[in-house]
């Protein structure tokens, strides 16, 4: 694996942990009785970026590198289902993590007058965040999962 | 960093609680504690992923990821985070989330340290709840006898 991918592959977990990170920071932010809708905005778009990122570097990292070198390695070993389930399925569920940031930040900055005064709005969007998390932190497990499928063979 | 912060919370928590009340300086140390351990948390899922990541680069594959003590502290990490969130949310209770918290911070230390454990998945856990259970006992018993002495 060349020096370029190796730093696509941490940079991919670094910024989707730290998006997991700065979307809890969201999410214990908004629960607060005394709402700081500054700090609000700014993890909620600092955690919608953190997943972009993480998004295009790994996506990079699996088309440049994982279908070709990779998946054929697990494919052949004992643990070709951690490609067939795992993966197929961290590919396919990861996809909600940006569009729901994405929807937590449009509302946070739309409806951030409400924020204060409406609880409705506010547990919607604790609620989202939860979803959103809980999911991040399940691809998370994934990765690690599919990470230990590579071994020497 | 964890497993400081959650000491001195549990310390600091069961000696403010002996007047059955927490002030306002009270509540500004046992906030000052929920900090350290969040970045303690932080600092341990970071570094837990950059070792994984050089096990990764290493092709060391199921021999560390798929190993009893890895999946245990992988459990621990997991268990720690949901009840933070839990106890943040007062979905838990407190006495009994910060029980859980401590334990794991521990278990989670122990399982670092101890290199050479050598036994499958379940035995980890089942001693990882009954070590649980008997902190709670423990710190359950600390909170009675330190009200009891006020």
């Amino acid at each position: 694996m060349s020096s370029v991918l190796i730093v696509f592959l941490v940079l991919h977990i670094i910024f989707g942990t730290g998006g997991i990170v700065l979307m809890t920071a969201y999410l214990l932010l908004i629960s607060k009785k005394n709402i700081e809708i500054k700090w609000l905005k700014v993890s909620s778009i600092l955690a919608f970026l953190a997943f972009l990122a993480s998004w295009i570097f790994g996506g990079f990292y699996y088309t440049s590198y994982y279908g070709k070198a990779v998946k054929p390695v697990i494919l052949k070993g004992h643990f070709a289902r951690v490609h067939e389930i795992l993966m197929e399925t961290k590919e396919h569920v990861f996809l909600f993590i940006p569009f729901l940031s994405l929807v937590i930040v449009a509302v946070t900055l739309a409806a951030s007058g409400d924020l204060i005064s409406d609880s409705k709005v506010k547990k919607a969007l604790a609620s989202l965040a939860f979803v959103v998390v809980g999911i991040a932190l399940f691809i998370l497990i994934l990765g690690i999962f599919v990470s230990g499928a590579v071994g020497k063979t | 960093m964890g497993v400081g912060g959650a000491t001195f919370a549990e310390i600091f928590y069961t000696k403010f609680q002996s007047d059955k009340k927490v002030d306002l300086f009270e509540h500004e140390v046992l906030k000052i504690c929920v900090g350290v351990i969040r970045i303690g948390l932080v600092i341990l899922v970071f570094s837990g992923l950059g070792f994984l990541v050089l096990a990764r680069l290493a092709y060391l594959g199921p021999d560390v990821f798929y190993s009893s003590r890895f999946l245990a502290k992988m459990t621990v990490v997991v268990v720690l985070l949901f009840v933070a969130l839990l106890m943040n949310f007062r979905f838990i209770n407190l006495e009994l989330g910060s029980s859980i918290s401590t334990a794991s911070w521990y278990a989670a230390m122990i399982l670092g340290i101890w290199r050479n454990l050598n036994v499958s998945y379940l035995v980890i856990m089942l001693a990882y709840f009954i070590f649980g259970f008997i902190v709670f006992l423990l710190l359950t018993f600390a909170r009675k006898h330190f009200v009891l002495k006020k």
